[in-house]
């Protein structure tokens, strides 16, 4: 009984260490879905990089914030920021109208466009008749989503998917036709392992600031906006002293 | 080391963390499940409905759906109380809605062990002058933790499983660092499959030291 006792003490003692990580300090904290290659994902040290980590990294500098940054559920992301269990989103989220009345954006940091990925042989183009009956994989609750669903609404069956990377498997696994997503991520996944001999970019890069919004840009509370306003003196600097365009090249084309 | 990318000591950390949440919804739900049974079996009926309503109400929802009202619902319900500053981890949320899952099944295996001890020794104590909690102490208790043992294992068995749902609200179990370690290397079997591997021993070591609880426990019992 006296050693289940100390067991139990020293058990929680372990998780109040932990609870003491999670209400520290005043550094801004960042959320971000890491399974999005090359913006976000994780390393083998289980930190965050990839080009909005780099990129919110250089602008935490230029306005001398202190910015720690942790992987979330791409569910959770706006729902945690309004209870404020972080303090800012960056996490390849379009700007758009519905999420605007949520949470409030900086400027544009990318402007994203999307693409189809489907096997070489699948004989496909992108138009109401050439997808018809065609099924399309699609990642939830994004905006590529819901260009689907309007533009597309009664010729396709829509599949949606928690993340990428379970979209993808789909795709091999040829439950679906083809998968629409975020061109550099798309672009990402035909130049890994072999899956560029199979598989390619069906049509052009598509571009609509209806569906997709004005661009990516970094999401805080809605009453934040000394945190806003920090956010866009940054990003606009680092656009002048040309770190951003640094970065970008470091990732993409 | 150069077959996980370097992803190897990520899965440890998330499985250390898998434990903590399993050991941890262990002890808190024991004490959520034994004061439900003494609550569902207690002489007062508003208590005994209020349980027996809880309990019912838990085990009929998903896990999934006790996950999400704790860490968004009660951290929602916090804020309009105590103001901004309040706020609930994804691990103690994790650990609290586990425990309740946990507690409220063992409740009733709790129950079934009370009643599992024959009336007539209560009856006995009674005539030998020892208290309701003497003889919940010293007569029930070392008796009824036997008869709950085999199904306390079940329990326990689901709930280091059920862990794997706290990736969803974004805490960094073992599910949760596969998941990340897939999506950085597109190697999405070797991580799930090194998972399933490490899940099973867990589950295979628990097991073992299950079996010999078993034995201890029925030394005494015919």
């Amino acid at each position: 009984m006296k050693n289940l006792f100390v067991v139990s003490l020293s058990l929680i003692c372990l998780f109040c260490s932990n609870i003491a990580i999670a209400t520290l300090s005043k550094t801004i904290v960042f959320a971000s879905e890491a399974s999005y290659p090359p913006f976000e994902s994780v390393n083998p040290n289980g930190e965050l990089q990839g080009f909005d980590i780099d990129l919110a990294k250089a602008i935490c500098q230029q306005v001398n914030l202190k910015c720690v940054f942790i992987h979330q559920p791409w569910e959770s992301l706006i729902p945690g920021l309004k209870l404020g269990k972080f303090d800012a989103l960056i996490s390849a989220m379009a700007i758009t109208e519905s999420r605007k009345k949520q949470i409030a954006f900086s400027d544009p940091y990318f402007t994203p466009t999307g693409s189809f990925a489907a096997a070489k042989n699948g004989h496909l183009s992108l138009t109401p008749e050439g997808l018809k009956n065609k099924s399309i994989g699609v990642q939830k609750a994004t905006t590529f989503e819901l260009y689907l669903k309007e533009k597309y609404k009664h010729t396709i069956t829509i599949k949606t998917y928690p993340n990428f990377q379970s979209l993808m498997l789909d795709l091999k696994a040829n439950r679906i036709d083809a998968a629409l997503g975020d061109t550099p991520i798309v672009e990402n996944w035909l130049n890994t392992d072999d899956n560029h001999i199979n598989y390619t970019l069906v049509g052009t890069h598509i571009y609509n600031p209806k569906y997709f919004g004005t661009g990516y840009g970094i999401a805080v509370k809605s009453n934040n906006m000394e945190l806003l306003q920090a956010i866009n003196k940054g990003l606009k600097e680092i656009k002048e002293n040309g770190t951003y365009q640094k970065i970008y090249h470091t990732y993409f084309k | 080391m150069e077959l996980f990318n370097g992803f190897l000591p990520q899965l440890l950390l998330g499985t250390w963390i898998t434990i903590q949440v399993a050991c941890g919804s262990l002890i808190l739900g024991l004490l959520f499940g034994l004061l439900g049974a003494l609550a569902e079996s207690s002489k007062n009926t508003f208590l005994r409905y209020t349980a027996t309503s809880i309990i019912s109400i838990i085990r009929g929802l998903p896990e999934l759906v006790v996950l999400f009202i704790i860490y968004f619902g009660a951290t929602y319900l916090f804020i309009q109380l105590a103001g901004p500053q309040a706020n609930i981890s994804a691990f103690l949320a994790g650990i609290f809605s586990l425990a309740l899952i946990f507690g409220a099944y063992a409740s009733q295996i709790f129950r079934g062990a009370f009643l599992a001890v024959p009336f007539g020794q209560i009856e006995a104590a009674r005539a030998l002058g020892l208290n309701n909690a003497q003889i919940f102490i010293h007569i029930q208790l070392p008796q009824a933790w036997r008869f709950a043992l085999p199904g306390l294992g079940n329990l326990w068995l689901v709930l280091l499983k059920d862990t794997a749902l706290v990736s969803l609200i974004g805490l960094g179990d073992l599910m949760n660092k596969a998941q990340l370690a897939t999506n950085a290397t597109q190697k999405p079997f070797l991580f799930y499959l090194t998972a399933a591997f490490i899940y099973l021993i867990l589950t295979s070591v628990s097991q073992i030291v299950m079996h010999k609880l078993n034995r201890k426990a029925k030394k005494y019992i015919l």
